[in-house]
């Protein structure tokens, strides 16, 4: 190649696109003249040539630049005095031309450049020179997505399948390919908008090869060996030279290949994972955290150690390293982190059981490689879950730091058990039942420890199932554990019924809260009214509450209930009996303030009062019906008391000799009559006692009491084995014909245990189902003209007939008077016979009264359900 | 109103049932022959109204047997070796019998009357607060109806306040004695003057009861006895085994006599299960004693209590609805399938009774509870809710026809003076001995009383009345108050 060919060349290169061909040669001629000046060529000649040409071809700013570069390019040319250095200039030169050329044609837009990537795991990773704020490396991103690992079947570069994947190799590749675009787009929107065409035959024919354009700027390049050699600090969070880490940023040096730039995206992301990873632990490893977290967070610990070995072991063991096969070494790595870094982000605000919930069903997760950390991870933190399950299985120990496990301490630390299971707690492992079934097995065994004093039982229970626990801790939450659980639960819920009936008489404090405050025992009622009942019937505040307990004990040696008294406990069944006065309105008589209660012993009292609130001994339940039930014995009581003394009225009256036989019938009739109208009110009264008694107390207690019977072993659950009976009598076993496929042979064996819950079930339903009955509820239900609760109706009724009975009571004793007057030879009948006449009528006014009332409540109730209308017909007058 | 009962049972017939009635109770309370306990169990029930309890876990029947012959009580003697406290039995010491003559009974009676106090009082005190008697005998004897009523009078002047039941059985109406209309017509007097409730069995229907339920008849009394003995421990169930309701006798009678007027009261008993078979049979073949033993559901028992042929007195009524009920009680005693509705059967059966208009309309209804022994007895395959027996008492017009019956008989040979001389007692200076006008006016009236209560005005005069003036019996007029309503 001549110096003139090399010149035109390196001017095409230098001049803009829109300069002519024959503008390059006619400006190479004047440049080859200046050359072959004999003296030096003063720099305003050289300015004065260029501005000649620049003055037709400057088309903006950029163009303006590139003459300038013109003008230095001669003026340096010049500067060589000879040729063969004018030469070698050109020919050296030319590749850094075009350099700039394009450098400066795209205002800086090659990404590669000036590459400088920014890292922030927290965020999203940013790069600095564009928008290409991408998915990559975003933890966010990482946390939304499922997919936590590469494709294992494509290469690394490949794009990942699903939508959402982490595909930022590929984005990288994109944004290359993008600026490649964008640069050859521009120029030739340029071009086109200038009316330029590209004569690739006249100008670029003569362009260097792309070997010797690159060959200069490779050897700017950094070397492989020379990252190779500062990426394991970088992977393991430590800052370096070469790449400068900040917590979050890793800076990358921008000479560098674009393929090596898109590698170290990849590698980095696994020195950002590390050192979030990092972080995290060291925030929470001395935070007080349950031991589900602390195990996870050892887990992670244990991950990232096993990290660091790994990252040292391939930089100092493989001298055949390259970013490549470094990027294959660490890509399952990469995977292992992100899946941690999914797990760890907001670990304050997930609890240990939400990790241990995660991390299991992970383990079904469709990737192997997650299957596997989910194993890992799993297999630590079952083991802690196992030691809590057997501590609380064979101990009842719960640790107070533990909100992971499926039983937590209730809010009401007072109470004597106080445990509740979280159902949303409960590991898929186990159904639900066993998992309750676990829960009563603690609760119980608490129970026989600290209530029943059966230390020696528990301990051997103990001991036995830690045993057994211990064969199968190997297998963790398993089928086999759960078979055991099952076995101890059946074994310990036996034991528990055996002690809280044979030696802490649960059936019979049943009993007994049904004999006394629920009145099954009106023997006992009775006396107790009679013992009673002069205090009874005066003013309230005269009630004296030792006097009264005096008088339950003598009414319960009196009555059928003096048994419980014999017992060998000395008593132990009867001694919560006890009087409660109920506060008192002015003019209250003993009968409205009186009410009994039963305060039962611990155990039972566990096992009996609500979950809620076991340290209260007393239900107020039963104190609520006791005092509607007493209302009705008090009616009750009036009503044959008076029946007793009406009798010797009228026998008197017949033979009482007076000389006005017909003011002695009339007496005697009306007397008479008013009995029957007491009948009356009385009979109406008993319908209404034996409704609550047969249609809601009994009908309830004989549910429970069945249970409790069957419970005691007194009587075989009929249902264990289920029978068909025939028309003809003859019975067979259920199923033995025709399968029936509803009950299986487990669920039938499984109906004999009653544990401590459901016996604590069974008798809070007795009582809600008694208190909930349209009769006595005292909401909701409505009387359906008047719009008021049907216990009112009720209520009211009670009242009223209590008030009759009051008046009849005055009534007799003006009978009396009046037989006293016949009785005296000058007795004065008239002022008694006008206290006779007011009381004879007020009674009948008041029957009236109570007709009407007792009519309106009935037409209520035939208007309700089949029950209810029966009572309503019997309650109609 | 709760405490004990002191059962004396008078005469022969009255022995005999009281016999009956207390080896029922004995087999109930799982007591031995001689009161002592034979089941270790807790029975839940409540012997104290009828025994006493003595430290050593025997118990005595609060039992008080008189009789003017000597025969029976030996033979409960015999049969119940120390049982019964003997300073409570009383026999004539002289006299063989009261010759079936109310008015020897009565005459003899008054002559031990203070033995017979003695006896009383003595077991009275024995009590912690005696509710009151219940005496078991027959109206047409000697003993039974002649010492029963001057113990009724005698009893109503000494314990007023206590309540006193009588279990009386009325003659056939073929007479077996003569004078038994004599007899009756004067004990009724005392029953409707002095009993507080008189619980009415005839042998008639006893016979003819038990012919319908016994396949035997190899001892027709023994068999009426268990029948009466069944309504007694009937009746006394809800005492002795308590339960919610009605457990002391005042409360049930509280309900069914509704004035002093009307206190006659009919016991109709179905089914009669083999629970109410006792001595000399074992309870394991009972059940072949009786003619059937088909289990009855609840809504049959009550439907077969309402019909007058299981009635224990006889009535000329085939049909219930002709007969007038003012009240009824009926217990049902057994263990019930807690799905039952009873109070849907009692609006069934009630349909069937006719009750006078200014009643309840409804009978009152107790469950009572079986004794634990027969359950213990029973074989596991038995069905628990099979036992069920039932007992109606009813206060009805059915009593009409047997005091019309009696008062009519007593008119026929009164009005003849037939067979009068053995009534007349030389001895004695009282005119008016034996009381026969005054004893036939108050039945007379005693009628009037269940005739007028059927009325369905009976009681709307007295609340129409009670807005009226009433004579003060002074001569001068007292202006009643003006009603509220």
């Amino acid at each position: 190649m001549d110096f003139e060919n090399s010149l035109q060349r390196s001017l095409g290169a230098l001049l803009p696109f829109t300069a002519s061909h024959g503008t390059l040669r006619q400006l190479t001629n004047d440049i080859l003249g200046l050359l072959q000046q004999p003296y030096p060529v003063n720099h305003s000649l050289i300015n004065s040539i260029i501005t000649k040409y620049e003055g037709n071809n400057v088309t903006d700013a950029n163009t303006r630049l590139q003459w300038q570069n013109i003008e230095q390019f001669v003026t340096k040319l010049l500067s060589i005095p000879s040729l063969q250095d004018r030469y070698t200039f050109l020919s050296s030169d030319s590749n850094n031309i075009i350099s700039n050329e394009y450098k400066n044609s795209t205002n800086n837009n090659i990404f590669h450049s000036s590459t400088n990537l920014r890292y922030n795991p927290m965020s999203s990773p940013i790069i600095n020179h564009g928008q290409r704020t991408g998915q990559y490396l975003n933890a966010n991103g990482l946390e939304n997505s499922d997919i936590l690992s590469f494709s294992t079947n494509v290469s690394p570069r490949s794009p990942l399948h699903s939508p959402g994947q982490l595909n930022f190799l590929n984005d990288r590749r994109s944004i290359y390919s993008t600026q490649q675009n964008n640069l050859f787009n521009n120029t030739n929107k340029n071009a086109t908008r200038n009316n330029y065409t590209v004569d690739s035959n006249s100008r670029f024919i003569d362009m260097p090869t792309l070997e010797s354009l690159t060959m200069k700027y490779t050897q700017k390049i950094l070397p492989e060996t020379t990252i190779l050699q500062s990426i394991p600090y970088t992977l393991l969070g430590t800052t370096s030279e070469l790449f400068p880490f900040d917590s979050h940023t890793i800076l990358l040096p921008n000479n560098i290949l674009n393929g090596d730039s898109g590698l170290l995206h990849s590698i980095f992301e696994a020195g950002l994972l590390y050192n979030s990873l990092s972080n995290k632990v060291s925030q929470f490893n001395s935070a007080d955290i349950s031991p589900l977290k602390k195990c996870l967070l050892l887990n992670v610990t244990n991950k990232l150690q096993n990290y660091s070995i790994f990252i040292n072991s391939i930089s100092t063991n493989n001298n055949d390293l390259t970013l490549k096969s470094f990027f294959k070494e660490l890509s399952n790595e990469i995977i292992v982190l992100r899946i941690y870094h999914k797990i760890i982000p907001n670990f304050n605000q997930y609890s240990g059981f939400q990790y241990f919930s995660k991390i299991f069903s992970l383990k079904s997760h469709g990737d192997l490689l997650v299957q596997d950390v989910a194993n890992s991870i799993y297999t630590d933190l079952e083991k802690i879950y196992f030691d809590c399950l057997i501590n609380w299985l064979t101990l009842g120990k719960l640790d107070s730091n533990n909100d992971d496990f499926f039983i937590e301490l209730s809010s009401n630390k007072d109470s004597f058990l106080p445990f509740a299971i979280k159902k949303d707690r409960l590991l898929p492992t186990f159904t639900e039942k066993i998992w309750n079934q676990a829960y009563i097995i603690g609760k119980s065994l608490l129970l026989i420890k600290n209530y029943c004093n059966e230390l020696e039982w528990a301990n051997n229970f103990a001991n036995k199932y830690s045993n057994l626990f211990k064969n199968v801790s190997h297998l963790g939450l398993s089928n086999q554990l759960s078979d055991i659980i099952t076995l101890q639960y059946k074994e310990i819920t036996i034991f528990t019924n055996k002690i809280l009936f044979k030696k802490f008489y649960l059936r019979e404090i049943i009993l007994a809260l049904k004999d006394i405050l629920l009145m099954g025992r009106s023997d006992f009622i009775l006396y107790l009214i009679d013992q009673c009942k002069e205090t009874l019937m005066q003013n309230a505040t005269a009630l004296q509450g030792h006097s009264i307990f005096r008088n339950i004990k003598y009414s319960i040696s009196l009555s059928s209930l003096k048994y419980w008294l014999s017992t060998p406990d000395n008593g132990y069944i009867v001694n919560g009996l006890d009087a409660r006065l109920l506060n008192s309105n002015h003019g209250s008589l003993g009968w409205d303030v009186f009410t009994l209660d039963y305060s039962i012993p611990v155990p039972i009292s566990l096992v009996l009062n609500p979950k809620n609130n076991a340290t209260n001994k007393n239900r107020k339940e039963y104190l609520q019906i006791f005092n509607f039930l007493w209302r009705i014995k008090k009616n009750n009581y009036m009503n044959t008391v008076k029946w007793r003394e009406s009798i010797p009225l009228i026998q008197n009256l017949r033979y009482l000799n007076n000389d006005d036989l017909s003011y002695n019938r009339d007496i005697t009739r009306k007397i008479s009559r008013m009995n029957i109208l007491r009948n009356k009110i009385h009979s109406k009264c008993q319908i209404i006692e034996t409704f609550c008694f047969t249609n809601i107390i009994e009908k309830y207690f004989s549910k429970l009491e069945t249970k409790l019977q069957i419970l005691n072993g007194e009587k075989r659950n009929k249902s264990l084995i289920p029978t068909k009976k025939f028309k003809n009598n003859n019975t067979i076993l259920a199923g033995i014909l025709k399968p029936n496929f509803n009950q299986s042979a487990s669920n039938i064996m499984d109906q004999e245990l009653f544990d401590i819950d459901m016996i604590s079930d069974l008798h809070n339903n007795f009582l809600t189902n008694i208190l909930s009955h349209k009769l006595l509820a005292f909401e909701n239900k409505t009387n359906q003209k008047i719009k008021i609760p049907y216990s009112n109706s009720l209520s009211i009724l009670l009242i009223t007939a209590f008030k009759f009975m009051t008046t009849y009571s005055s009534f007799v004793e003006t009978s009396n008077e009046i037989n006293r007057q016949i009785a005296l030879p000058n007795g004065d009948r008239n002022n008694v016979t006008i206290t006779f006449n007011e009381e004879l009528n007020s009674l009948v006014s008041q029957y009236k009264n109570f007709e009407n009332l007792c009519n309106s409540f009935a037409n209520d109730l035939l208007g309700d359900d089949e029950q209810l209308r029966h009572l309503g017909l019997l309650l109609h007058f | 109103m709760s405490g004990e009962y002191i059962t004396i049972q008078i005469g022969q017939c009255g022995n005999k049932v009281g016999q009956q009635f207390w080896s029922q109770l004995l087999i109930e309370h799982g007591l031995a022959n001689d009161g002592s306990v034979q089941f270790d169990k807790d029975l839940y029930d409540h012997k104290r109204p009828f025994f006493k309890d003595h430290q050593n876990n025997n118990y005595t029947p609060r039992a008080i047997l008189l009789d003017t012959e000597p025969s029976v009580i030996q033979n409960i003697k015999n049969s119940y070796h120390d049982l019964f406290n003997d300073r409570n039995i009383w026999v004539s010491p002289g006299e063989t019998g009261a010759g079936n003559s109310w008015a020897k009974g009565y005459t003899l009676g008054e002559s031990y009357i203070d033995d017979f106090f003695n006896i009383i009082d003595r077991e009275v005190e024995d009590t912690n607060n005696l509710e009151g008697f219940q005496i078991i005998h027959s109206i047409a004897g000697g003993t039974g109806s002649g010492i029963g009523s001057l113990l009724l009078e005698k009893l109503q002047e000494r314990y007023p306040s206590k309540l006193i039941i009588t279990y009386s059985v009325f003659p056939a109406k073929t007479a077996e004695v003569v004078v038994q209309p004599y007899n009756s017509i004067l004990t009724l007097r005392r029953l409707a003057e002095y009993s507080n409730a008189a619980i009415v069995f005839d042998n008639d229907s006893l016979s003819h009861i038990t012919n319908q339920v016994f396949t035997t008849m190899e001892n027709g009394y023994t068999q009426s006895n268990q029948l009466i003995s069944a309504t007694m421990s009937s009746i006394t169930n809800s005492v002795r085994f308590p339960s919610y309701m009605y457990s002391s006798l005042t409360s049930i009678f509280s309900t069914l006599i509704p004035t002093p007027d009307l206190n006659f009261l009919v016991p109709s008993i179905s089914p009669f299960t083999s629970d109410y078979i006792t001595n000399n049979y074992s309870n394991n073949n009972s059940n072949s004693l009786l003619r059937n033993t088909k289990s009855l559901n609840v809504s049959d028992i009550l439907l077969d209590l309402t019909d007058p042929v299981n009635s224990l007195i006889t009535h000329s009524n085939k049909s219930s609805s002709r007969i007038t009920y003012f009240n009824c009680f009926t217990t049902l005693i057994g263990k019930f399938n807690s799905n039952d509705d009873i109070l849907r059967y009692v609006v069934k059966a009630n349909k069937k009774l006719n009750f006078t208009s200014w009643t309840s309309k409804s009978m009152n209804i107790n469950i009572g509870r079986r004794s634990p022994i027969f359950s213990a007895n029973q074989t596991e395959s038995a069905d628990n809710f099979s036992n069920i027996n039932g007992m109606m008492l009813s206060n009805s017009s059915t009593i009409i026809p047997i005091l019309d019956r009696i008062s009519s008989q007593f008119d026929k040979i009164y009005h003849k003076q037939a067979f009068i001389n053995s009534f007349n007692d030389p001895s004695r200076t009282d005119s008016d001995f034996p009381d026969f006008e005054e004893s036939s006016r108050v039945v007379k009236d005693l009628i009037n009383n269940y005739k007028e209560a059927i009325e369905p005005d009976f009681l709307d005069d007295l609340l129409h009345d009670a807005l009226r003036p009433m004579d003060t019996g002074s001569g001068e007029d007292v202006h009643m108050l003006e009603s509220e309503n």
